[in-house]
């Protein structure tokens, strides 16, 4: 319901939002809905249709005819682009601010009154707002320039924060009409990139220039669509010519008003941003294309200077020297790394000591310096993480084989002739981990490539056709000498056909399906199930019918009742009178997500014991859907299931670390074990708030579950003072250590060591930092995904030579590291025993974890990253000590001061001998190595028969 | 105090949990009644349901009711199979339906009323109510009383996310709060703080050597810690005392703390004060050893009366009210060491106590009543313009 009297359109409008059109009836309903419904009622809409032929203007009128605030002019002749039909909005527009608006995308519905009112309060000539790209092709939504809308920020100028050049758009922002009138700023008519020039006059102009963190603006994106809109043809010589043109006019504007020096800050993104763009699709293109835009860009570069070129990643820099060559193949071997998945293409140089991109270019010192990529560290990767670049030098179907012939780059000639080889084609569904192999046996070598042949019998490397999502991704394993290095097929699309190939799939593999080989984003090859024939659509119901059969039978019978918990709880009753089976001992980790922490090295000196000499039956508890990580050689449980209720109810031994379902209760006859997975720093138990407001309910079930233990594994006086005495625990504590930190206590030999990080493939030549943020439960509930503090390019910089990161984020948390990173970090996450990383660790790198007290325990260099200290100590918890009072290493704040102790961290240890000392004295008293043992032999072997 | 009436009068409608318990919300909530009420809006306070143990309110100027006079009967929790086949099952989540439609009726007939106007949400969880009824012609205004972090670790996050992403504008305490709701996407949030009961025309004259503290005597206000900290700095200012208000769990705990310092002349324990206005400006210093605060108000009522305070750092909203070395002395939290010498220091210098005493009043002016009321008026027209 329209809430503004619409007889009379108001007086004096806040804000005229000036919505333009051409031909676009579709789309021009919702952008002027999304004007009108508009918290902020006080404002005018101009729709300015651009002599529109599919009666739009006449829709606009229909649209808007019930509201007195809109109006719609109609340009007598179309004007082919944006500025016109805008600059006509803004000379009919009657208030002091204005706003643009394209048919087909739309405002946030507070967009205008949050604008407003931030122009108003900072008295800015130009606020802006945040905005969502919707790809409505990929149906997904991305943030758009984000780092610029982080928060809410006021610039006197745009010398005080140069990057405002990566938001362009007009569309997100608010304009004073004043200050547009006064330094007489339109959009420049017959240009594209019309936004381009217009938002660096409003930028060089602007004396005030304020930034909200709210989202305003909703970007809708259609990719490779008909009528895709002007910015998105990109695949026409002349739209780069258009964009290289009015570079040069904010080129010309800058010179012209003063402000040159801002160039710099310009090509920057001009370079990290447009000519990507570019780049990106330059490989699709024709050589007739290629050599124009060669010429084009190189023209335009050449006014780049050498200032912004120390600012740029080094193989941007690199590319941008190969374009001002005409280099094409070159250039696209470097985009072959920074846009289509960091493949290497290009044949890296070794020369005295220094790696080089390519071979050619190294005539003089200036140039070998643009070409040296020494300090990437390309020549220090594992083999394992090696991204070899594979090339598919003919595709062919035959009936349902595929017929794949390629070479393989031995990138720094890592592969030799007396190496041993081995290839395998792996096809994996997509989203999923199970992958299908054969072995590939047709290859020679002859040094400098890896020549294959394969033949891939799509009737067995499928699988089932029915997938989640219906893709399958082909893969070419090399594996030299017992290190394996993953490889896709590059492609070029014109050697895939697309033809659909029959392949059987369906209904137990009775029914045919078709699938088709294609090329994805970046350029690998791929089959994808296929829009098919009659005969394969009734089989495709048919499974689709029988799955969702299958899907609601197991509905029913996982909830009525295979899993009514009810009953479970029941029997759990009625097997409690059963007989308890001697030695059987029910193992758990983390509520069965892992095989990990203490209870799996009690397990481990059990089986060094001798579980015959024991008489111990152990059995795993998990909570995936699938045990994976798991020993092979033990019997698995799922938790929660019956035969989990049945084990637990008869099991004379319970190990965990965490705590089994509180509706288990224990039986006199069973000895419960409980490691606990740490020692606290946060304030625990009934020492939270959490806790101590909860009802007396709450309280009682958390004593309940407590009492079920029969002792309790503690490795600190500390521990007692905090865990023990918040949750008023008063059993029996065993003053022997953490069975989890015997081996941080006794250390591996070299061998171990080395053994595992080939396994991992982690570089052996570097010290490596092990970096364990603890989880930040407050982000949780949250749909901000987990942001890595770390300034991973400022860190490779200055300590790549000599370090090596490994980061442990919390499960919960997932992270994406970039590729580019893959010399100098990795992602060790999923790996399931944290020991084990900390027993290759030299240096630990952690915030608030409780892994401090652990690693402690190796007497080796710690450094505290207490980015957020303040927010994180100051929630609702709080901590029992205060971290700067007991760290054992230097606290740092910021990235600066993080890579300056780590520089400094042999120095340090001399600094910090004494605290460290207290630390372990105060956090690891009763360490000592064999916890684990002793646990053996004081509880699990007491009814053995030794 | 609010004597100039308003020339806009408007319909406002406040909406509470409950608006008879004896708490921080309900507090807040009749003193913005009652001075819109001075101003001339026509004001109408409504309780969803009773609290459990009423608190005498008085009588109120302006009219107030209570949607649900008994309790509406719980939805029947139970699922699956059961929850849609047993009799009584279905019979107590129709009755809850019932219960829960027709209080919503009630709250349309109240809000058809008046022509236009605004609804505030005093607590999310009324929303369950306001948000079905009918608020077409109404402007609605959620609050949060709590900070962020709060919230997300409450049952309350799913609440705040299914009603206040659509209402017109959210208000929260502290700007840090309102910039953590923007980063998760919520672009109605607004800043406006909670009103002073009082901003004194007379303030403290820092002749009286007299440290002052407020609050529940509960572990979270850390006052063990304030004890300690005076009696390190007392030792060298021994003329000066030290006065705890307030009542709490900790009451004896903390006497024998005084006593085994040999304290017993010089800390007071007085209980709540009758008239803390006057306590305060009789006093010269105010101390604040939260381990965790909100947007600590008592502190600014000690502020508003010209007293030189000294605070832990132990929440954004301290920071947001006091600027280290301008109007007061912001020291790291928990640290008992550095309260003592912040005591010291404005124990020891009556000139530095008047300069921050007369800055902290001006800093804390924007919570006085009058300015509070400036910025409501100021949210009603933004809503309505």
């Amino acid at each position: 319901m329209p809430r503004w009297p619409v007889a009379e359109p108001p007086a004096a409008p806040d804000v005229s939002v000036v919505l333009i059109g051409y031909n676009d009836r579709a789309n021009l309903p919702r952008a002027v809905r999304s004007v009108l419904n508009q918290t902020l009622r006080n404002l005018e809409l101009i729709i300015v249709d651009d002599a529109s032929t599919d009666g739009s203007a006449d829709l606009a009128e229909r649209l808007t005819q019930d509201d007195a605030r809109a109006r719609v002019v109609r340009l007598p002749v179309n004007s082919g682009g944006c500025s016109r039909p805008r600059n006509a909005g803004i000379d009919a527009a009657r208030a002091p601010y204005v706003m643009f608006l394209d048919s087909d995308d739309y405002f946030e519905r507070h967009a205008c009154k949050n604008l407003l009112v931030e122009a108003e309060r900072t008295g800015a000539d130009v606020a802006s707002g945040r905005v969502v790209r919707l790809n409505l092709t990929k149906d997904k939504e991305t943030p758009w320039a984000k780092d610029l809308f982080r928060g809410r920020a006021v610039y006197q100028g745009i010398r005080e924060n140069p990057s405002l050049f990566f938001d362009p758009l007009s569309t997100n922002k608010i304009f004073r009409r004043e200050f547009l009138d006064r330094y007489g700023i339109r959009f420049p008519e017959g240009v594209h990139y019309e936004d381009s020039l217009f938002s660096t006059e409003v930028y060089c102009q602007a004396a005030t220039i304020a930034v909200i963190p709210k989202v305003v603006y909703y970007w809708r994106v259609v990719e490779d669509a008909e009528e895709a809109s002007i910015t998105h043809r990109r695949h026409e010589i002349e739209n780069f010519r258009d964009r290289i043109a009015v570079h040069r006019m904010m080129d010309d504007f800058l010179r012209a008003h003063g402000a040159a020096d801002l160039k710099v800050h310009k090509d920057f993104k001009f370079i990290r941003h447009d000519l990507k763009l570019y780049l990106t699709d330059l490989a699709h293109r024709d050589e007739e294309y290629q050599k124009r835009f060669m010429l084009m860009a190189a023209e335009y570069l050449a006014t780049v200077s050498e200032q912004t070129l120390a600012e740029v990643y080094p193989l941007e820099r690199i590319c941008v020297h190969l374009i001002r060559r005409l280099d094409v193949e070159e250039t696209l071997r470097t985009v072959d790394y920074l846009r289509y998945g960091f493949k290497l293409s290009t044949d890296l140089v070794e020369r005295d000591g220094r790696v080089f991109w390519t071979g050619k270019y190294l005539d003089t010192p200036e140039d070998r310096a643009v070409m040296d990529v020494t300090e990437m560290g390309f020549h220090r990767l594992p083999f394992s993480r090696i991204n070899f670049y594979n090339q598919v030098t003919s595709a062919r179907v035959d009936g349902a084989q595929l017929h794949l012939e390629g070479s393989i780059l031995n990138q720094l000639r890592r592969i030799s002739a007396d190496d041993e080889i081995s290839l395998l084609v792996s096809v994996r569904p997509r989203g999923r981990s199970a992958r299908r192999t054969l072995p590939v046996r047709d290859w020679t070598f002859d040094g400098s490539h890896l020549t294959y042949r394969a033949v891939i019998d799509l009737n067995r490397a499928l699988g089932p056709l029915d997938q989640p999502v219906p893709a399958w991704d082909l893969r070419l394993e090399v594996t030299c000498n017992g290190e394996t290095a993953i490889t896709t097929f590059s492609i070029d699309p014109g050697l895939v056909s697309g033809h659909p190939i029959r392949v059987r799939g369906r209904l137990a593999r009775t029914a045919p399906g078709w699938v088709e080989p294609y090329v994805t984003t970046k350029l690998n090859l791929s089959l994808q199930q296929s829009a098919d024939s009659k005969v394969t659509a009734v089989a495709e119901r048919v499974s689709r019918f029988s799955a969702r059969a299958r899907g609601s039978v197991r509905w029913r019978s996982s909830r009525a009742i295979g899993n009514n918990s009810t009953l479970k709880a029941f029997a759990y009753k009625v097997f409690r009178r059963l007989p308890v089976q001697r030695g059987l001992a029910v193992f758990e980790s983390h509520m069965g997500k892992q095989y990990s922490d203490s209870p799996r090295y009690i397990y481990e000196a059990a089986v060094a014991a001798g579980l015959d000499r024991l008489g111990l039956k152990p059995v795993w508890s998990y909570a995936a859907k699938r045990p994976e990580g798991f020993p092979a050689d033990v019997r698995l449980v799922r938790r929660e299931s019956w035969r989990y209720h049945f084990d637990l109810a008869r099991a004379e031994f319970w190990v965990d670390n965490q705590g089994l379902p509180r509706a288990f209760a224990r039986r006199r006859e069973t000895t419960y074990v409980q490691t606990w997975h740490g020692t606290p720093l946060k304030r625990m138990g009934f020492d939270s708030p959490a806790l101590e407001r909860a009802g007396a309910a709450v309280r009682r079930q958390h004593r309940a579950m407590m009492r079920r233990w029969s002792a309790l594994l503690v490795p600190s006086e500390y521990f007692v003072e905090t865990f023990v005495a918040s949750y008023g625990y008063e059993g029996r504590l065993v003053r022997k250590g953490l069975p989890r930190n015997d081996l941080l206590v006794r250390g591996v030999d070299d061998d171990w060591v080395l053994a595992k990080k080939r396994q991992l493939g982690l570089p052996t030549d570097r010290r490596l930092v092990l970096y364990c943020p603890t989880f930040r439960d407050r982000a949780r509930r949250l749909e901000t995904p987990y942001e890595l503090p770390l300034d991973l390019e400022l860190m490779r910089r200055s300590l790549g030579d000599d370090l090596f990161l490994l980061i442990r984020t919390h499960y919960l948390d997932t992270l994406k590291l970039s590729n580019r990173f893959a010399p100098f970090a990795a992602d060790v996450s999923k790996h399931h025993d944290v020991t084990e990383l900390m027993l290759l660790a030299d240096v630990l790198v952690t915030d608030y974890s409780s892994v401090m007290f652990d690693f402690a325990n190796t007497g080796r260099p710690m450094v505290f990253f207490t980015y957020d200290y303040e927010d994180y100590v100051r929630d609702e918890r709080g901590t029992y000590v205060d971290l700067p009072d007991i760290a054992p290493g230097p606290v740092v704040g910021t990235n600066e001061e993080l890579i300056e102790a780590l520089l400094a961290v042999d120095k340090d240890v001399t600094v910090y001998a004494d605290r460290y000392d207290a630390f372990r004295e105060r956090f690891c008293t009763y360490e000592n190595g064999h916890a684990a043992e002793h646990v053996v032999e004081a509880y699990l072997a007491r009814r053995g028969e030794s | 105090m609010i004597t100039e009436r308003t020339t806009h009068p408007q319909d406002v409608f406040l909406v509470a949990n409950n608006i008879d318990e004896l708490g921080g919300v309900q507090r807040v909530t009749h003193n913005l009644a009652t001075m819109l009420h001075q101003r001339g809006h026509r004001v109408t306070v409504v309780g969803i349901q009773h609290a459990a143990e009423p608190h005498d309110y008085g009588d109120r100027p302006y009219p107030w009711l209570v949607l649900n006079e008994t309790p509406e009967p719980p939805a029947p929790s139970e699922s699956g199979l059961r929850g849609r086949l047993d009799p009584r099952v279905r019979a107590a989540r129709a009755a809850s339906t019932a219960a829960r439609r027709s209080a919503v009726q009630r709250l349309s007939a109240l809000f058809a009323e008046v022509e236009d106007g605004v609804v505030v949400c005093m607590q999310v969880w009324s929303m369950n109510w306001v948000g079905p009824a009918n608020t077409d012609h109404l402007h609605v205004i959620g609050m949060s009383h709590e900070s962020f972090d709060a919230t997300l670790g409450s049952s309350r996050w799913e609440r705040v996310q299914q009603w206040y992403r659509d209402v017109d504008l959210l208000l929260l305490l502290t700007e840090h709060d309102a910039h953590r709701f923007e980063l998760e996407g919520f672009t109605n949030v607004g800043v406006l703080h909670n009103s002073l009961s009082f901003y004194p025309e007379t303030v403290s004259d820092q002749t009286a050597r007299v440290v002052v503290a407020a609050g529940r005597l509960a572990p979270e206000k850390g006052y063990d810690r304030l004890i300690s900290a005076f009696a390190k700095a007392g030792a060298e200012h021994p003329d000066w005392v030290l006065k705890i208000f307030g009542t709490g769990p900790l009451h004896g705990r903390l006497v024998k703390q005084v006593d085994a310092l040999g304290l017993g002349e010089r800390v007071m324990l007085p209980g709540l004060a009758d008239d803390m206005a006057a306590e305060l400006t009789s006093a010269s210093v105010f101390a604040l050893s939260s381990i965790h605060e909100g947007l600590p108000m008592a502190l600014a009522e000690g502020m508003a009366c010209g007293l030189a305070c000294v605070a832990f750092d132990c929440a954004p909203g301290v920071r947001e009210m006091v600027t280290d070395g301008v109007d007061g002395v912001v020291v790291p939290p928990r640290n008992v060491e550095a309260l003592a010498a912040g005591l010291s220091r404005l124990m020891a210098d009556r000139d530095l106590r008047l300069r921050y005493g007369g800055a902290a009043r001006e800093s804390v002016r924007r919570f006085a009543p009058d300015e509070v009321l400036a910025a409501w008026e100021a949210v009603f027209d933004l809503v309505e313009r």
